[in-house]
């Protein structure tokens, strides 16, 4: 599929992103690196651990490859690399949290899971502006559990925002 | 409506198999002594039609079922007898509608007054006149003005057992406006004479709404003849108070003298004249799944069988064998289950006698179809599909194949042309051929042409193969004019692309003054690949076998590099551009050490020139199920799927086409980096041009 | 068929007879969408078959269809105890008196006439059904 068709198919679907919250939401929280993310646990399909995963010709660094997962073919996202950091060196203790997104399964490479967190919607705080280290559109929020900031992911832009880099031309190099 | 526009082609499928059994069943029909079960088919096939055409708003198609369906309705039911030529009639009737249902189909408006001459010789038969579709009298309130009703609703022990309740039509009622209900319980009963199955309850209710006194009745259409029922309106206003009165009278007496039960559902079971097929429909859908489920059974096993191999030894031989036989097993069954999509081509050859008699008249020219290996049976999806190439296909071979009569006389040839339409199994693939005995390509032509477009240069080489390649190049054409009947713009470019969708190919075999002959090779089944692994530089991928032609491991003096950084092969006289697998998908070489030999496997793109892909090494076939990237993730260039291997790995099945289009990024261990931008640019420029030189 | 007894689903179940696959299809989908559970059957046969198999909140059957009628499918599953207080709406092509007549004598709640559009069946099938 050409480019903006795919842009065209994934902005309606962030379109569909904001929605109206009402009584408290489960959300899954991870680490990553030294911080903490969490995605709301409907999202999330299971969590597995690392596997073997092949990798795909010319995609961006932070997508790792794809993973057999019971006959579904899933691509995998490295989130430390995806949100700006290295890349993560996985190891058997890594985690693999598989998400649904409008009817696409994708895993997502965390270092661990951490815990389920019961949030009130007034518990969580706008992103702050001057958080300018990472990509300010990918989170709806951030909260503090326990002194850690945990921010919440939005996985829509997530992955919108990869479709725009995903450009043909554009293939960074890879040594 | 256009939430059920997705039902269209279900619809006009089914109508295609209620017209044939429509006219299978009136070739049966007698003037008199009819089974009772025949005319009911005939009556049922046309209710049916008639139904999924109002949905679809076919107006004039429903208007002629209707007559129809009425005048059978009649016919089954002994109020009308079928004279001499009451079978004839009813056969051309369901000539009638199956035009009509084409039209429709096609979006076409069908010639004026098709179907007049056939519904008047209907009425004829009919004494009496034909029933009126009348639509439900919408009686709309003058203005919308809000009204005050009041309502008395008694309900009879019948209402009950017909399983209607109260509830859910004051539900109803208060979708109209406000309401407020009160009960009257003053009728029940002490426990002791309590009848749990008699009505005792009647209610009270006020409405107050803008809507009219019918579309309180609407409400309780169901129920009128099992309740009491009062409505009162008062205008807000109370100048005037109007008072309708709307009563139900009937005491709960079941009407059983309204037992007219139209068409005679006689004996359920009844002796066919035809004996039906054992068959049954099932969804596609419901099909496709299992096809899948069996095709992740198959790689379990596969990884089960692999896993546990590895622990064998020779010694355990009853393990060994019960594995061989548990793999022999899934392989049975899912051969089985790809059979159930299975159906033999003829339903897709049924359609080109017709065709091809009806081209032979407006030609003017005097041509036969033969038509062999009906019975092959082939994927459905690939009968769908291929339905417009062949037509395609075919009408080339009329239009511009076969001479006209005269012409062929004078070469020596007998005036009739044959086309020929065959279809078999070999070697696990389908093979369609389209042949005629006409005047075949004419090579000078072809190349004229394809120097006029500029797709190859004088005094350019061509073999037999590469001429008769041309034809499948966008936009070829030798026709000087384009006729209609071919079509304009349907090149054999389009028939080819759709072939190759199906994982097939499509090859041209011709001789001048002799005739032409298109062999489609297609895979049988889809779902599932046969693939060749291949590995480079650490990695493995799959490459369809049917874009294999060979595999070669060239000599280094068979190698050129050229200027641009790239490298050709030369085979037996023909210089072949040989692709890079591993720069393709980006993969180094780092700390690997390359192979002294690498091999090329020779494949066959889309315009039907030869390239050589270069892996390192050949691991075998494997029988692979096909997943696709698009589902989770996009599409990528140069790749064309995934397949989940028989160790449980994912492995990338490539897209040769996209693959010999794509830049590859030379080795980077070759060259110094301002070489490589170089080459990259040079072969880009060449990439574009579609040549290599 | 994976029909489970016993078990309290929060959806209602529906069987649909007809056999025509496009009103099936039609139907099913329209039901499928409000978050009914849909069984489809495509004559009065197969539709008693699978009657004994499980519970159902609703049934809506065409009337002419072959090996057994709409009319006398709805007569039968009238006897079963498990039907006595099921909705039965019957397919019509007509606002013909008679037909109506009919299913109502063989004990059918209510009808819905063919052809209809998703807002009509739901609006039936609220008036009958919770």
């Amino acid at each position: 599929m050409n480019q903006s068709q795919m842009e065209s198919d994934f902005s309606q679907d962030a379109d569909r992103a904001t929605e109206a919250p009402s009584p408290p939401r489960q959300y899954v929280s991870f680490t990553v690196g030294d911080a903490c993310y969490a995605v709301d646990i409907m999202s999330v399909r299971e969590i597995k651990g690392w596997a073997d995963i092949t990798s795909l010709p010319n995609q961006p660094d932070y997508v790792r490859g794809v993973l057999n997962l019971r006959g579904a073919v899933l691509p995998i996202i490295d989130l430390k690399c995806r949100l700006g950091e290295t890349m993560t060196d996985p190891t058997q203790r890594h985690v693999i949290v598989i998400v649904s997104i409008n009817e696409r399964q994708i895993g997502l490479l965390v270092d661990a899971v951490s815990d389920i967190l019961i949030v009130e919607d007034d518990q969580i705080k706008p992103v702050p502006e001057t958080n300018v280290k990472k990509d300010a559109d990918v989170f709806t929020g951030f909260l503090t559990e326990k002194d850690q900031m945990v921010a919440m992911l939005d996985l829509e832009n997530l992955l919108v925002s990869q479709i725009r880099e995903f450009d043909g031309s554009d293939i960074p190099t890879n040594q | 409506m256009n939430d059920f526009e997705q039902f269209r082609q279900t619809f006009f499928e089914e109508c295609d198999e209620l017209l044939q059994r429509f006219e299978d069943v009136a070739t049966t029909l007698q003037p008199e002594g009819n089974d009772s079960e025949t005319l009911n088919e005939l009556f049922r096939a046309v209710h049916s039609i008639k139904a999924g055409a109002g949905a679809f708003k076919l107006d004039r198609l429903v208007v002629y079922a209707h007559e129809l369906e009425d005048f059978l309705d009649q016919v089954r039911g002994d109020l009308i007898g079928l004279q001499a030529d009451g079978p004839a009639l009813i056969i051309q009737s369901g000539d009638v509608l199956r035009e009509l249902v084409e039209n429709a189909q096609s979006g076409q408006e069908a010639p004026d007054g098709l179907e007049s001459v056939t519904l008047e010789k209907l009425r004829q038969l009919n004494p009496k006149k034909a029933i009126e579709v009348t639509p439900v009298a919408v009686v709309e309130n003058a203005e919308a003005t809000r009204t005050s009703y009041e309502i008395y609703f008694r309900p009879f022990r019948s209402m009950y057992e017909t399983a209607n309740e109260p509830q859910l039509l004051f539900e109803a009622l208060s979708d109209l406006g406000d309401i407020n209900i009160h009960i009257d319980t003053s009728k029940v009963v002490e426990l002791s004479k309590l009848d749990p199955m008699e009505s005792y309850f009647s209610w009270n209710i006020e409405l107050c709404s803008d809507c009219s006194v019918e579309d309180i009745t609407a409400v309780f259409e169901f129920v009128e003849d099992d309740c009491e029922l009062t409505i009162k309106a008062k205008t807000i206003s109370e100048a005037d108070a109007e008072e309708i009165v709307k009563s139900s009278s009937v005491d709960d007496k079941s009407p059983d003298g309204a037992q007219v039960i139209v068409g005679k559902s006689a004996k359920p079971e009844t002796e066919r004249a035809k004996p039906q097929l054992g068959s049954i429909r099932v969804d596609l859908e419901k099909v496709d799944q299992l096809v899948n489920m069996v095709g992740e059974l198959v790689i379990a096993q596969a990884m089960a069988l692999e896993s546990i191999s590895s622990e064998i030894g020779i010694a355990q031989v009853n393990q060994l064998q019960a594995l061989e036989d548990l793999t022999m097993r899934t392989r049975q069954l899912q051969e089985g289950v790809m059979a159930i999509r299975m159906q033999p081509i003829k339903a897709l050859f049924s359609r080109f006698p017709r065709l091809v008699r009806d081209l032979s008249t407006k030609l003017e020219k005097d041509v036969t179809l033969i038509l062999e290996g009906e019975a092959t049976e082939v994927d459905k999806t690939i009968i769908e599909e291929l339905s417009d190439p062949l037509t395609h296909m075919i009408r080339n071979c009329m239009d511009h194949g076969i001479e006209m009569p005269e012409d062929r006389v004078q070469a020596g040839k007998k005036a009739q042309g044959t086309v020929r339409l065959s279809a078999e199994q070999r070697n696990g693939r389908i093979l369609i051929r389209v042949s005629d005995d006409g005047r075949g390509l004419d090579p000078d032509k072809v190349v004229a042409r394809a120097i006029q477009q500029g797709l190859i240069a004088e005094g350019d080489e061509l073999t037999k193969e590469d001429i008769e390649m041309m034809i499948f190049r966008p936009g070829f054409s030798t026709a000087s004019a384009v006729s209609d009947v071919s079509g304009r713009g349907v090149g054999m470019d389009v028939v080819r692309r759709n072939i190759q969708k199906l994982g097939g190919r499509i090859t041209l075999d011709s001789k001048k003054g002799h005739g032409s002959c298109f062999t489609l090779a297609l895979p049988l089944t889809l779902a599932v690949l046969d693939g060749m692994l291949v590995a480079t530089a650490g990695e493995r991928y799959v490459i369809p076998l049917s874009s294999i032609v060979e595999t070669v491991c060239p000599a280094p003096s068979q190698i050129k590099q050229m200027p641009d950084g790239g490298q050709v092969l030369s085979l037996r006289g023909n210089t072949i551009r040989l692709v890079d697998l591993c720069g393709c998908m980006g993969l180094s070489r780092k700390g690997l050490t390359e192979p002294l030999r690498k091999l090329a496997v020779i494949v066959e793109t889309e315009f039907g020139r030869q390239v050589g892909i270069v892996v390192d090494e050949l691991l075998g076939q494997q029988q692979v199920v096909i997943k696709s990237l698009e589902t989770n993730y996009y599409n990528i260039p140069g790749v064309a799927g995934s397949a989940i291997l028989g160790d449980g790995r994912v492995r990338l099945i490539l897209d040769v086409d996209g693959l010999v289009t794509m830049t590859p990024k030379p080795s980077l261990s070759n060259f110094d980096k301002g070489q490589a931008i170089e080459a990259e640019n040079q072969f880009q420029a060449n990439a574009t041009r579609g040549q290599s030189r | 068929m994976l029909l489970i007894d016993g078990e309290m689903e929060m959806s209602k179940r529906v069987m649909v007879v007809d056999d025509s696959k496009t009103m099936r299809d039609m139907v099913s989908f329209t039901l499928k969408r409000e978050g009914y559970e849909v069984v489809e059957a495509e004559d009065g046969i197969r539709a008693t078959e699978v009657s004994g198999v499980g519970i159902f909140d609703l049934v809506i059957t065409d009337v002419n269809m072959p090996r057994k009628d709409g009319i006398t499918l709805t007569k039968e599953l009238r006897m079963k105890p498990q039907f006595r207080s099921t909705p039965i709406l019957i397919l019509t092509t007509e606002a013909d008196a008679t037909k109506k007549a009919a299913g109502k004598a063989a004990g059918a709640t209510g009808w819905i006439v063919k052809p209809f559009d998703p807002d009509q069946l739901l609006s039936v099938v609220k008036r009958v059904c919770r």
